[in-house]
């Protein structure tokens, strides 16, 4: 397994885990039908700066593991494989933010009803995070098709 | 994913060159070890430049490295 493959597997692997403990803190509190707007968005704080200081860790502990292949630019294969998997993922998060921008009158006025709190805040905590899922969703689907070309051609 | 039409002879030059390993091959045409398998094993179609790279390490043309084989 080449450098960039394993730097992929940990990219995804530390994104599915924090961002999944993030989207279940999340359904958790609208659940409970009680989200704070504050609390959303020092989980998300937190979410980022676990996730880059996870996403640095693994990626040093693979280039300790493999110095000179770290040093090394992509080769094309590498490079045409990044290029093809960043094409589905535009696609995915176009796709996902025009699903969004549809869902937005659920968001903005009968999900903060349901919740019993004011449009205002909680209808932006609601569209945040809805966003935040088509980023989190586009780029599950640019590491996961990597893997996918990369285990084809292994 | 289609194979690429194209077949080649690494393997064969690379055990006439003394047994040299894919990663040997890999470092001298500037690409990672995998990709000299993917492209030994017929899964990947190198670029033009890779391709005349390999073909000037076993000091070959590059037909004689690469064979086309689609119609």
């Amino acid at each position: 397994m080449s450098y960039r493959e394993k730097v992929q597997w940990a990219s995804l692997a530390t994104g599915l885990l924090v961002w999944g403990i993030y989207f279940a803190h999340f359904a958790v509190s609208l659940a409970a039908g009680q989200p704070k707007p504050g609390d959303a968005l020092g989980g998300f704080i937190s979410a980022v700066f676990v996730l880059v200081i996870l996403q640095i860790a693994a990626i040093i502990a693979i280039a300790v593991h493999r110095p000179s292949e770290a040093e090394l630019p992509a080769d094309p294969r590498e490079r045409e494989i990044e290029g093809r998997a960043a094409v589905a993922g535009y696609i995915v998060l176009c796709l996902a933010v025009v699903t969004v921008m549809l869902a937005t009158p659920l968001l903005t006025v009968a999900g903060p009803a349901a919740l019993g709190q004011p449009g205002g805040p909680a209808a932006a905590m609601l569209v945040g995070n809805a966003l935040l899922a088509a980023l989190v969703f586009a780029s599950v689907v640019h590491s996961v098709w990597q893997l996918v070309l990369y285990r084809r051609q292994a | 994913m289609a194979t690429p039409p194209i077949t080649n002879q690494i393997r064969t030059l690379r055990f006439l060159a003394g047994e040299m390993t894919q990663a040997e091959l890999g470092d001298r045409v500037g690409v990672t070890r995998q990709t000299i398998a993917a492209i030994e094993q017929g899964k990947y179609s190198p670029t033009l430049e890779t391709a005349f790279r390999i073909a000037q390490i076993f000091k070959k043309p590059l037909e004689d490295v690469f064979q086309w084989q689609g119609n």
